[in-house]
Formats: C-alpha cells, structure tokens, sequence
C-alpha cells in the first residue's frame, strides 16, 4: 500500500517537473535594450530597440572579419496607445517573441514627450517588476526612435553606446532611481542629459552614427522647459559635485600661449546660510588638478607660476558656475542642484516655513562661488618642451 | 480557477493527506483519529466554503475590525 | 511528544529568520512611510518590545519549566479559562501562518513567477515545511543553524556591493520632526519582535536552559542590527523614494551594478527570502501543530501536521483578497493584533503567575 502511494505521488509530480507552466524559453523572448517614448499628437509612442540574437552572435564571434559592419545586432519596433502600458500591448501585437524588460540599458525621451510630463511614463518604468532602477535616462532632441534605430559602428546597440557615455559622466549620468528622487524630491527641478545625433562621415549610411549626449535638459516639475548646452552644464556638474573628468584651459597674465589642467580630485560642498530672512549659499569648490598642456614658456617649477596658475584656473572655474548660475537659477528658476535639499538639511525647521514659496525663493538666493585650486604635479615635463632652454622663464 | 477544477483540487489533497497518513493513523490512538479526521474535514468544509464564497469575511476581517479603533488613535494610515 | 532536544544558540537560530525573513523585505517600506529619514533609528525602538517579550517568556517558563504556553496557561487561568487563552494562541497562529505563507506568496508572485497560481506557490512551500515539522523540533533547528549563516552572508554581500551607490547625505537632518516619526516608524517593526514569544513554546526543549535568555536576548540584538543595517543601506541607496516601494531591499538589490557585469542579482534576494520564508513558515507551523497536539493533549502530533498544513494554505488563501488589503492589514491592525497575542496575554499571564506564587520563592 505504502509503496502504491510513494509510486503515485511520484508519478503526478512528473507531469509538474516537466517545468513551470509559464515557463519562458530564452527563444521566445525579445529582450528589450532601449525604450523610447515620444509624444504623437494626444498618443504615446513607445519604440522598443530589440535584440537580434544570431546577429549578435555573429559579431562577438567572427570579431573584426566583416570590416566595421557589427551593425545590424538590434532592430526596433514602435507601437502606439493613449499610456505607455497601452502602447506596449500594440507593440507586442507586432512582434513574434514575449517582450522582456529586464535588460532595458537606456530609456529615451523625445523632446516632444518630455515636454509633455514624464511622471505617468515613470510610474509605469519603476512599477514594472522587470525593469531596472538602473537604467539610464536621457532626452533626445528629435524623435526617441531616431536615436534608438541607430547602428554605431563600435557597440552592439545604441542603447549600449548611451549607457557607456552617460557612465563615462562627461556630463550628466542620471539613472531612473535618481529621476525618481529628483520628481519626489523638495526641489521641484529636474536635470537629464540630453543627446543629439552626431553628424553622418562619408560613405557611411545614415543610420551608421552614434547620439552623443552634448546638453542638459531641465525639468521644472515633470516637464522640460529648456536646456543647456556642454559647458554650462558642467559648471552645473561642479556644483552638483559630479565633477569626474575636466579640463580647464586658461592664459597668465604676461605670458603668451595657454595652460591646460586636467581634474585629478574634486569637491564640492554648499554651505546655506541665512541671516535677517535673507538666504544665502556658498559654493565652495576645492579641486586637485594635474598639469596637461603648457604652451607658455613659463616653468611651471617656479612656485611663483604656480600659484598665477592657481589663481587663474579657480578664476576660470567661477566663472563658468556662475554662467551656470545666471541662466538656470535667474532664467530657468529651476532648482537643479539641489539646494533645497541642503537647506531642508541644515534649518530642517526655517525650510518647512519656506517650502511652499521655494519657487520665488530660489530665483532670490544669493551666491557665492569660491574656488581652491591645487596643482600637484607638472607632468612628464618639468619645463615647457620645444622652446630652446634660454627662452624659458624660470 | 473554475469551481469544478478547486473542488476536485481540494478532494485530491483531502485524499493524498489520508492516504499518506494511513499507516500512522492506523497505529494511532482513539484521540489522534478523532483529532485528524476533524481537522481534514474541517480544512475540507472551509475549502468548499472558499471555493463557493471566495469573499467569506475572514479571520483578517474579524482581527481588523477588533483594532483598526486602536490603529486610528496611532494615526497609522 | 517532543522527544528532541535543541541548544539554546539554536533557538538562537530559529528566533532569527522567524523574525527577519519577512521584516527585512516588507518593513523598511512601511517604517520609511512614517519615519522618512529617521528611519534607521526605528529598529532600536522596536527591539525594545523583543526583549520585554523574551524576559516574559522567560520569566513564565520559570514559574513552571517544562511547560509550554499552552500547558501553563491552563494552570494559571484555571481550566476553562485556560482552554481559551490556549484556543486564542491557536488560532493565532493558525491565521499568521497563513498570513506569512501569503506575504511569502505575494512576493514571490509579484517579482518572479508573475502567471503562477497563488495557491501552488503556497501550497509547494507548506508541504515542504510539513516534511521538516514532522521531522519534528530537532529538524527545525538543524535546518536553521544550516541556512542562517548563508542568509547573513548574503545580505552583508548586498550591503557592501551597495556602497558605492550610498548617499549618506540622505539620512539628513536627523530628528527633523522631533523623536515622534522614528518613534511611530518602529510600532510596526516592533509588532513583528513580539514574535519573540515563539521561545515560549520551544524553551521546554531546549538542553542547555539556563543560556535560553541569554541567547534569545542576543538573537533579538542580532535582528535589531540587521534591521539598522538594513535601513539604512536602503535609505543611503534609494533616499526619499524608499517608501514607494513595496520591497525597498528587492529594488535596492536590483540597483547593483559592479563593473557592468555583476549585476542582475535578485535571484539571490528571492533564495535568501525562499531560505528565510521557509525557515519562518516551518517555526510557526512547528509551534502551531504542538500546541494543538498539547492543547488536546495528544500523545503524538505527527498526525496532524498535514491537516493544519492544508487549514494553513485555506487561511493564507483567505487572509486577504489583494496585496493592498494585505498591506494596508500589515500597515494597521496588525501591530496591536500581534502584541495583544504575543506580549499583552503573555504578560497576564505572568502577573497571575505571580499571584499564584505569592509567598512561594519562584
């Protein structure tokens, strides 16, 4: 008896070992590397940039053989509907293979959309179980679609090429968690890389480019409503102390040709301070710069050149936050760098009276921007190379 | 689910449960056999009782109602 | 009944992942809710209620060793009055087993096996279970002092591969709104500590008694540290958006990316909380199969185990119709439902304990 029941429970747990009923075979998905999201008229179009698995294969095996054309790895596919989620089941209308959204690198917005409002289409990304906080998220100046139906000559996808730019944190790097933080956060403002096509080379067809991200998108709420170009955006960098990688290029006083230093170490801190209910921020940078260039023909192992440099680059680095400053604190009114946040940290108790009014207090804040600049080494050269040895200024 | 497919579902776990314990229950005192086959037929009564009313207020109900007063006093929305 | 016998660090074991399994997935949301920013300092609150419960716990077990729950209540309250209280601990934890298989349940359904049928991932995980309560108290410990330590490592893994994304900025300012939001943030957590009661009922089988407080003491120390690291890791990682998620830790875990490859690590959060699920499920069923076993004075509870596994899979069904009510159940009720079982009737008991003691020494 005993053995007829242990013969029976094992013989009905065969037909459940066979595998999960909704179980999924790798090829049945259509793995999913970029999402686009334009505005069309009142509907929402959603572009998927999908996978090509055999091309995919191809390329990684056969290495460099088919000279440059990897191209081809990714295809897209657009669907549209009055929300994202009712675009989605369009675009699966369209497709053999079961969407998959685990692997999504890059989600696009078209400037067009972005104007529009971007919190339904947020909500529906981080409620999806399959998508990931990670992904990045950038503003294309044309069409999401144009950016995605891309085939970059060197990556497997474009969406891959936007994920290693905006890691490369050049300028903005902004994942979906912080668009989240930044939409709930006290500043009402947002910031978003933004990418533009890059200009086609000869003999190439048109799709063979690369987006590049080159501007800033800022968001008051959850629309755009402008943006700024590579080198405003960067002093927006220094004040969010995202600064990873600059070069700053700058002329002593009496000396002909130029200096260029490269940012070893940088950091930034606001300091708010308020005083007879007048707001004020400090921005203080400190940066540790290494030496690149030396055009001149000063010796930069002269302490005295040093410190001119010094002097000159942190000159030159308050100038650009305040360029920065000027156009998105006095023209766009959008509080991108969080200094709402920093005053809600340190007078928890004024900013909840302030709260309300942050939009006409931000605009009214006082800046002040100081900058310490430190340059540790010469590199390889000790003085200027290519001049003969008597023109140097020691 | 359909009504049919749980009830037969249930009556299937009923049944392995009974089967499997047999040689036990067999051994097993006065008390025990009383013990297991009230629990089974209880288990069973309440599966038909869900299959049939799947809204049936519950025991999560019942405990909410006793102190959801309580979770109003500590503001806890 | 219980012939096994268990070391007190393995109660030690047992208490953890009873208490953590489903805390550490389901409370820094909710505690964030109320807390914001001070929501770290929520656990320490919360354990205040795991060590009241354990010194009652204990206590109780002092005045009559041996004993369970279920045997000294009927002794301190008379018999009918006891009977009751014994039904009310039943029902109990008949119903917050179910709960905890459907908690276990929702989650796996709403991150993995989205088109899989609720009551089959119920069903698979109790009549594992089953197998381990009938293997009886021993089993239960041996499984734990197995799975906790690979639990633990885990989650110190997630914590470090976490930092470079921390902000430590976000646990700024602290106190914004006095000591009040941390305070509220922890009645929640501190609801799952009363769990701590569950040493009343395994404490008769333990070898080495004496260290029994000892070692649930240190256990509930182990599950509040866990709890601070925890909140905080999702704090510094998610900020100001933690509450809006169901699972913080899961979108947290997700989050990870090292090197571009190491990455796409949930399938280790859904082993850890499989581990940890089935751990607690098993503590919970094991207590509720012997203290039904007890309360009809049963001479075997071997019998029973698979008919309470099927009342339990009925009432994980019927606990809630959606994973709103669940939560909003967990966010509001739930709290004084379980420190009224766990903590309120225990400590009764105690203080009629100690009037039926009066004048002896215990």
């Amino acid at each position: 008896m005993k053995r007829a029941i242990i013969c029976f429970v094992v013989s009905i747990s065969c037909f459940l070992l066979s595998g999960c009923w909704d179980r999924t075979e790798l090829n049945d998905l259509a793995l999913v590397t970029g999402i686009g999201i334009d505005q069309k008229g009142k509907e929402i179009e959603l572009t998927a940039q999908l996978v090509v698995p055999k091309k995919l294969g191809a390329g990684a095996s056969m290495g460099g053989n088919n000279s440059g054309s990897s191209g081809g790895a990714t295809i897209v596919r657009s669907g549209t509907g009055k929300t994202l989620a009712d675009a989605i089941a369009h675009l699966q209308e369209k497709l053999p293979r079961r969407l998959f959204w685990g692997h999504v690198k890059v989600i696009v917005f078209g400037e067009k959309a972005a104007k529009a409002g971007i919190r339904a289409h947020m909500d529906f990304l981080s409620r999806n179980p399959q998508m990931r906080l990670r992904s990045n998220v950038v503003v294309s100046d044309k069409t999401a679609k144009s950016v995605l139906e891309l085939l970059p000559p060197i990556e497997q996808s474009s969406a891959e090429v936007l994920r290693e730019l905006s890691n490369s944190q050049i300028l903005m790097n902004i994942t979906l968690k912080d668009v989240l933080q930044m939409l709930s956060g006290e500043t009402g403002a947002a910031a978003l890389p933004m990418v533009t096509l890059l200009p086609i080379e000869k003999e190439k067809t048109p799709l063979e480019t690369i987006a590049y991200i080159d501007r800033t998108a800022i968001f008051k709420g959850d629309r755009m409503i402008g943006s700024i170009g590579d080198k405003l955006t960067r002093g927006a960098l220094w004040i969010r102390n995202e600064i990873e990688q600059a070069n700053i290029t700058v002329s002593l006083k009496g000396a002909e040709g130029k200096i260029t230093s490269t940012i070893i170490r940088a950091n930034t801190k606001l300091i708010p301070s308020y005083k007879n209910g007048r707001w004020k921020m400090t921005i203080d940078i400190t940066s540790r710069d290494d030496v690149l260039l030396n055009a001149t023909n000063l010796s930069l192992y002269n302490e005295k050149h040093i410190h001119q440099l010094e002097k000159a680059l942190a000159q030159a680095t308050i100038e650009r936050v305040n360029a920065t400053l000027k156009k998105v604190q006095k023209e766009m009114h959008a509080d991108i760098f969080g200094f709402a946040d920093v005053i809600h940290r340190k007078y928890p108790k004024q900013w909840n009276r302030i709260k309300n009014r942050w939009d006409d207090i931000f605009p009214e804040i006082e800046v002040k921007v100081k900058a310490n600049v430190v340059v540790q080494r010469p590199g390889m050269n000790t003085t200027p190379q290519g001049i003969p040895e008597d023109e140097v200024e020691k | 689910m359909n009504t049919a497919g749980a009830l037969l579902g249930s009556i299937v776990v009923v049944v392995l449960i009974f089967l499997l314990e047999l040689p036990r229950f067999r051994r097993a005192e006065k008390k025990e056999k009383a013990t297991f086959l009230v629990l089974l037929g209880l288990g069973m009564a309440l599966a038909v009782v869900l299959i049939y009313f799947p809204d049936v207020p519950g025991p999560t109900q019942l405990v909410h109602y006793i102190f959801e007063p309580l979770a109003r006093v500590f503001k806890l929305e | 009944m219980e012939k096994g016998k268990i070391s007190a660090l393995q109660l030690a074991m047992m208490l953890y992942p009873a208490i953590i399994a489903t805390a550490i997935l389901l409370v820094p949301a909710i505690t964030a809710h109320h807390a914001k920013q001070d929501m770290w300092l929520s656990p320490i609150w919360a354990a205040v209620t795991g060590v009241i419960t354990v010194f009652i716990a204990v206590r109780l077990f002092n005045y009559y060793p041996q004993k369970t729950a279920i045997e000294y209540s009927e002794q301190i309250a008379g018999k009918w009055l006891g009977k009751f209280i014994g039904f009310v601990f039943l029902f109990f934890y008949l119903h917050v087993s179910g709960i905890i298989v459907r908690e276990y349940g929702e989650f796996i359904i709403g991150n993995f096996f989205i088109r899989t049928p609720l009551l089959f991932i119920m069903g698979s995980m109790i009549l594992v279970c089953a197998f381990a309560v009938r293997g009886g108290v021993e089993v239960v410990a041996r499984l734990s002092e197995v799975a906790v330590p690979v639990v633990i490592v885990v989650i110190a893994l997630f914590i470090i591969m976490l930092i470079p994304d921390m902000e430590i900025k976000n646990m700024f300012p602290i106190f914004e709104h006095g000591i009040m939001p941390s305070l509220k943030g922890a009645i929640i957590p501190q609801s799952w500590f009363s769990e701590c009661f569950l040493i009343a009922f395994l404490l008769p089988y333990v070898a080495n008694q004496k260290d029994g407080q000892k070692y649930a003491l240190f256990s509930v120390a182990a599950i509040c540290s866990t709890l601070v690291v925890v909140n905080f890791t999702v704090l510094f990682v998610l900020g100001n958006i933690t509450a809006r998620f169901v699972y913080p830790v899961m979108s947290a875990v997700r989050y990870i990316s090292i090197a571009d490859f190491l990455e796409h690590l949930e399938a280790f959060v859904m082993a850890i909380w499989v581990a940890g699920a089935f751990l607690k499920i098993a503590v919970f069923y094991y207590v509720l199969v012997l203290s039904t076993a007890q309360w009809l004075r049963l001479s075997d509870y071997r019998l029973i185990v698979f008919p309470i596994g099927f009342l339990i899979l009925l009432f994980g069904n019927w606990s809630a119709p959606n994973v709103m009510e669940l939560s909003h159940f967990l966010g509001t009720s739930t709290p004084f439902y379980l420190n009224t079982v766990q903590t309120v009737i225990p400590l009764l008991l105690l203080l009629g304990a100690k009037w039926r003691h009066r004048g002896k020494k215990a």
